[in-house]
């Protein structure tokens, strides 16, 4: 009976154990999207210039990216790619907390149809980016259809 | 008597970084204790378990920057942290907040606690 008994808690408490864990690793909640300043397709310059990025007949990727990124850099060849076969595609490039002297570009010019310098980072943390390189799949209004975190590839472009 | 020095030293006395620590210029003090206990509940989220305060990434000093200008504009702890949460979801809190989706997290340990007692008390005689 105290055998039985001590093997149906020790099951219990190992499937407990079980459930915390399979809890704390596996949640991962959706981040909800409220009020976002920036991803309703509009930036505004020094001098309050107003830019609208976004355009209604093309699908709009808002990519975070660096210099210093070596992913990024690998992920330029394959959006280049992308761009030649792909031309409805409306390509944001916003550089995270990076000197814009140390861009190329020349190596960029085909690839991006918008450029943001967000130097201290406020972009990225309004549209929730923890690092780079990270993309977003936007609607013509702004609204997020999907976050991509870490490099783009085919799969996820679909 | 080094090595216990050295234990004493270790056990007593905690090893903070303040690196990460910037200047803020606030109006009042007010505005700093709501400035210090939003950032001690914030954590890096490309760090393992530290606040913001306690990393050096460029995401805790993002994070901290903003957090000064949102105090500086007048916003409210809880539109604050609403705003921050919004984006990068409840992880984001070192102290997340008791709801349907946390029971687990919160009182799971607990009741691990419980079993581990009764079987330990169900066991004393033959542990002792």
């Amino acid at each position: 009976m105290s055998r039985k008994y001590n093997l149906l808690i020790t099951s219990i408490l190992i499937l407990l154990v079980f459930i915390f864990f399979s809890f704390v690793l596996f949640n991962k909640s959706e981040n909800k999207k409220v009020d976002t300043k920036y991803n309703e397709g509009r930036v505004i310059d020094k001098n309050n210039q107003i830019y609208n990025y976004l355009k209604d007949d093309k699908k709009n990727i808002v990519h975070f990216w660096a210099t210093w990124c070596s992913a990024c850099a690998q992920e330029h060849e394959f959006l280049k790619e992308y761009i030649k076969k792909n031309k409805d595609v409306n390509l944001i490039s916003v550089l995270f907390k990076d000197d814009i002297s140390n861009v190329d570009f020349k190596n960029i010019k085909e690839l991006y149809q918008f450029n943001i310098n967000d130097s201290n980072g406020f972009i990225a943390l309004d549209f929730g980016v923890s690092g780079v390189p990270e993309s977003f799949i936007l609607d013509n209004k702004g609204k997020v259809l999907k976050h991509i975190i870490g490099s783009i590839n085919n799969g996820e472009l679909k | 008597m080094k090595k216990l020095l050295l234990l004493f030293v270790l056990v007593f006395f905690k090893i903070t970084s303040f690196a990460s620590i910037q200047p803020v210029d606030f109006e009042d003090n007010t505005q700093l204790d709501l400035y210090n206990k939003i950032i001690n509940n914030i954590k890096c989220v490309v760090c393992q378990a530290q606040s913001i305060v306690d990393s050096d990434t460029d995401f805790s000093r993002s994070m901290q920057a903003l957090i000064v200008m949102q105090i500086k504009e007048k916003k409210s702890e809880q539109e604050i942290t609403s705003y921050i949460t919004d984006r990068y979801g409840d992880k984001v809190l070192l102290n997340p907040p008791v709801d349907t989706k946390t029971y687990l997290l919160w009182f799971m340990p607990i009741g691990i606690c419980l079993v581990l007692a009764v079987i330990t008390f169900k066991n004393l005689k033959k542990l002792l």
